[in-house]
């Protein structure tokens, strides 16, 4: 397939799956009553406060978080030259979960509505921070892929701690249930605090394709052709700590679309880093938003959750992907 | 401009890699780099691209990224292709150093050149993945020589190969160098050396021990106290031929 036809394809696909998103909820609205709601209705139409306030930002969120997620996913993997890399392995959502465990634990959040996101990304920006000062001088990724494990480890281990010691039961379930990710209470405030992270990210992410594709061919190759080592690693972790810090805040912790997007794409793209990053970006929403739908329908009353919802799809997927590899190259 | 190093030292670990080694490439000319494992010929070429921290001055090492890799192509030893890319694509990533500079086309001209020169058109479309490890040394060839740099600097690119690729690659870097380029080649094969080389370098415990035509590197003298063998040299119609004898310290 080429690689237009990949894009145009996947775009389509984002598109309809984020025109399904809009129509489905437990408010029980039709579809055309849920547009006409939408488009034309007016402030006191209960409908269109449900529309605009509710499904809207909840369909907008899932583009953006899955189009945040895929193309880190794909710029980690990129960069690392390793095809289980992920976004988190930088500690930056680790982090970023610790800063919003600290705000909610402390009551912060309730009092606040921004104080979780804000916390969330400034978490994840302390983390690049950390990170770029702790493997700033190799120019090796292998220091960053262990700084990284640390700064995960220990991010990991404080939340454990804040949950550990919390007085208050209430908050932490509360903690809990916000770890597992999800779409279900964006609001328009929080997507605009995090959506001017979001695209710098990915801006700093694109900007370092020409790099990424070189970086193919090893570090000192890459070196050869031109390629500032350190300036990309600066792209690499500034761009994944701002699109993945920003994640964190409005969606709690959402794995494995990082790991998997790329992965399922990497063939379908001819294995070029740069030309993955869109590809991933357009399938990682898909994904989310294809989860987000499959959240509300099996049980649209439970408030499932889509951390929970997408391993629970995606892993099997992963490990029947890895059996069929296993199999070609046997 | 070629490649000129001025009392290059590398130092690493407390340990001295390469001491004082002064150089000047000279446009069409094969310079072949030679030494036992461990004489530094990696640690040369790296640090004259200023991938290694060094002492001393290399006028690459001066410039800025984007202009040092249009001036000199590296072929770093590791043969690493991390995806699975096609020939092409990996052929093409030569040219990045010229993007926005050299029109779409000249670019394409100058990878389908490399392709041909490497006998890859065939396998142009074929994953990388795919192919042996011959290919694949083969299809890095042709990414350094798409890069059009007038200096080319290639560690081992002839290790692993069969004879006939291996003259074939000799015989590309020798055409580089007739069209203007100054190349310079680290081999362990003394005998491919000594028949393409136009001067060869011998580096020994980071230190340049000869510098000139091959015949008189080759020495016996030098052979003795560098590698410790003896070997046969002679001119025959196709060219100088050295082939090892023996070792002469047997505990090595």
């Amino acid at each position: 397939m080429s690689y237009r036809l990949l894009i145009t394809l996947l775009a389509f696909l984002a598109i309809g799956l984020a025109l399904i998103t809009l129509l489905i909820g437990p408010a029980g609205i039709s579809p055309a009553t849920s547009i006409a709601s939408l488009l034309i209705g007016d402030r006191t139409d209960i409908f269109a406060i449900v529309m605009r306030e509710i499904r809207l930002p909840r369909m907008l969120g899932g583009l953006v978080v899955g189009i945040s997620l895929g193309v880190a996913g794909a710029a980690m993997q990129g960069y690392l030259r390793n095809p289980l890399a992920e976004p988190g392995l930088l500690g930056v959502s680790g982090s970023a979960a610790l800063g919003a465990v600290l705000v909610l634990q402390s009551g912060l959040a309730g009092m606040f509505g921004l104080a979780l996101p804000m916390a969330a990304i400034g978490g994840a920006l302390l983390a690049a921070i950390v990170m770029l000062l702790v493997s700033g001088r190799s120019r090796s990724s292998l220091a960053l892929i262990l700084a990284g494990v640390a700064l995960s480890a220990l991010a990991g281990a404080v939340t454990s701690l804040v949950l550990n010691l919390s007085p208050n039961p209430f908050a932490a379930s509360e903690i809990m249930f916000w770890m597992m990710g999800s779409l279900a209470n964006i609001s328009f405030d929080q997507l605009g605090l995090a959506l001017p992270f979001m695209v710098a990210g990915w801006l700093l992410l694109f900007a370092a394709r020409r790099s990424l594709d070189a970086l193919s061919l090893g570090e000192d190759a890459a070196a050869g052709l031109g390629v500032n080592l350190r300036q990309l690693r600066l792209l690499v972790i500034l761009g994944c700590a701002a699109s993945i810090g920003a994640v964190t805040a409005i969606a709690g912790v959402v794995g494995f679309a990082g790991l998997v997007v790329p992965h399922l794409l990497r063939r379908l793209v001819g294995g070029e880093p740069g030309r993955l990053l869109l590809a991933s970006a357009l399938g990682g929403a898909c994904l989310i938003l294809a989860t987000d739908i499959a959240v509300r329908l099996v049980a649209p009353d439970r408030d499932l959750k889509l951390g929970v919802v997408m391993a629970m799809i995606g892993a099997p997927l992963f490990l029947h992907l890895v059996w069929q590899t296993g199999r070609q190259e046997a | 401009m070629t490649l000129t190093l001025d009392k290059l030292s590398v130092d690493r670990g407390g340990r001295s890699i390469l001491s004082e080694v002064s150089l000047s490439l000279r446009r069409g000319e094969l310079t072949c780099l030679v030494g036992p494992n461990g004489a530094g010929k990696t640690s040369l070429m790296r640090a004259a691209l200023g991938l290694l921290p060094f002492s001393g001055t290399s006028n690459l090492a001066g410039l800025a990224e984007a202009e040092r890799s249009r001036m000199a192509g590296w072929l770093p030893q590791e043969r690493e292709i991390a995806w699975p890319v096609s020939v092409r694509f990996a052929v093409r990533l030569g040219r990045l150093p010229w993007r926005g500079i050299s029109s779409p086309a000249e670019q394409e001209q100058a990878v389908v050149a490399a392709l041909q020169a490497l006998e890859l058109e065939g396998l142009a479309d074929r994953q990388v993945t795919d192919l042996s490890g011959g290919e694949r040394a083969r299809v890095l060839v042709a990414r350094l020589l798409a890069g059009s740099a007038q200096c080319l600097l290639a560690d081992e690119p002839t290790a692993g190969l069969d004879p006939a690729h291996q003259l074939g690659l000799m015989e590309q870097f020798q055409a580089r160098a007739r069209n203007g380029a100054a190349v310079l080649v680290s081999l362990h094969e003394l005998g491919l050396a000594a028949r393409h080389a136009d001067r060869m370098i011998l580096l020994h415990n980071g230190r340049i021990h000869a510098d000139g035509p091959p015949a008189s590197v080759l020495s016996p003298q030098n052979l003795a106290d560098v590698f410790g063998i003896t070997a046969w040299f002679g001119e025959t119609e196709k060219g100088p031929v050295f082939q090892p004898l023996a070792r002469l310290d047997k505990t090595l």
